[in-house]
C-alpha cells in the first residue's frame, strides 16, 4: 500500500434503500465545493467526462439532485493495463433551505465542471456597525 | 440574523449524505500517513485490501512505480492507461481545465503531464462551506515500457477529460512477442 500512490478514491453515491438503479455500473459522488456569497450560494461539482446535454438537475421537496451521465467516448476499456480511476455516472443530492429562490437557480457546465448558482431570496448577511461609546 | 441561525443554515447546506461516511479531505501538504481517527484506521485497512486484491495493476507498470512516488509527481489527476498492439492510451480526469492549462511531454520512456488549475478560492477560503475539489499545480510522469513514436503523440482535452494517444515505434511493437501455444 505504501509504495503505491495515495490517490483519493472516488466516493460512491449511497443509493436509497429499496431503490433499484435502472442503469448498470457504479455511480459516484462528484467532489463539490460550496461557497456562500452575500447574494447567493455557489456550488461547483467536478464531473469529468459529462457533456452539457448529459447533466440533469432536479429540485424535488427541497432536495436538489444533480445527475451526470458520462459520454460513451469517455468510458475506458475495462481491460486497462493500469487504472487509478473508474468511469461511472455521477449523482449527488443537497438539501436546500427556505432562503433559496427556487425559480432563479442557474446551472452551467464547462469542461466537466457543473456550476450551480442558487440566489438567496434576500441578502442574509447584514453588517452591523459597531459604534464607540 | 443571529449567530445561531447562521450555524443552522450552514448545517442545512451540508450534503445530503453528510456524516454517513467519513470524508477524507485531500491535503497535498500532509506529510504523515499515520491515521488520526478510528474511521481513518478503518479506511486505511479498506484501502490496503483494495490495493492488494481489487486494483487492476499491471506488474509491468507497478514495478517501476514502487518506492519512487515522489519522483513521479503529485497524486492527482488520476490516470488510466490502456495498451493496444499499436499504441498506448492514457486518460486523466482534469475537470475545469482548458487545453492551454496543460502541457504534455514525451521522453524516451516516459510521458509527463503538467498543468495547473487556478481557482479563486485561495483568497476567499472563509466563504466556503465545503471544499472537495482539487486545485493547484500538478505533474505526473508515467513510465512507458516500450519505445514510442514521439512525433505521433496526440492529446485532446474534452469535457474535463484528457486523452493522450502514444503510438508505439516499430521497435516497440516488436518488443512484445506472441508465443504460440501448441
Amino acid at each position: 500500500m505504501a509504495e503505491t500512490k495515495d490517490i483519493q478514491k472516488k466516493r460512491e453515491t449511497q443509493m436509497q434503500r429499496g431503490v433499484e438503479p435502472t442503469q448498470q455500473g457504479r455511480v459516484f459522488l462528484p467532489p463539490t465545493d460550496i461557497r456562500e456569497t452575500n447574494e447567493s450560494i455557489v456550488l461547483t461539482a467536478d464531473m469529468p467526462g459529462v457533456k452539457v446535454d448529459c447533466v440533469n438537475v432536479t429540485l424535488e421537496n427541497d432536495v436538489l439532485t444533480v445527475r451526470g451521465t458520462v459520454a460513451e467516448e469517455h468510458r475506458s476499456d475495462p481491460g486497462a493495463a493500469y487504472a487509478e480511476y473508474e468511469v461511472g455516472n455521477y449523482q449527488r443530492s443537497f438539501a436546500l433551505s427556505d432562503e433559496i429562490d427556487r425559480d432563479k437557480i442557474d446551472a452551467r457546465m464547462n469542461n466537466g465542471v457543473l456550476t450551480l448558482t442558487l440566489p438567496k431570496t434576500r441578502p442574509s448577511q447584514k453588517r452591523i456597525e459597531v459604534k464607540a461609546g | 440574523m443571529t449567530v445561531k441561525d447562521l450555524t443552522q443554515r450552514a448545517k442545512e447546506l451540508m450534503p445530503w449524505n453528510w456524516g454517513k461516511r467519513p470524508v477524507r479531505v485531500h491535503d497535498q501538504r500532509r506529510e504523515s500517513k499515520l491515521p488520526a481517527r478510528r474511521e481513518d484506521v478503518r479506511s486505511l485497512f479498506e484501502d490496503m485490501f483494495e490495493d492488494f486484491f481489487g486494483r487492476r495493476f499491471g506488474d509491468r507498470w507497478l514495478a517501476p512505480l514502487a518506492g519512487t512516488t515522489d519522483l513521479l509527481g503529485t497524486d492527482w489527476p488520476r490516470v488510466d492507461l490502456e495498451e493496444t498492439d499499436d499504441a498506448f492510451k492514457i486518460t486523466a480526469e482534469v475537470p475545469g481545465m482548458e487545453a492551454e492549462d496543460m502541457e504534455v511531454t514525451v521522453g524516451d520512456n516516459s510521458l509527463t503531464i503538467r498543468g495547473s488549475k487556478t481557482t479563486e478560492r485561495e483568497e476567499k477560503k472563509k466563504d466556503y462551506h465545503l471544499m472537495e475539489t482539487y486545485s493547484g499545480s500538478f505533474h505526473r510522469t508515467i513510465p512507458l515500457p516500450v519505445e514510442v513514436n514521439a512525433d505521433g503523440v496526440e492529446a485532446h482535452c474534452r469535457n474535463g477529460q484528457l486523452t493522450v494517444t502514444i503510438p508505439k515505434s516499430e521497435a516497440g511493437r516488436k518488443a512484445v512477442k506472441q508465443i504460440e501455444v501448441k
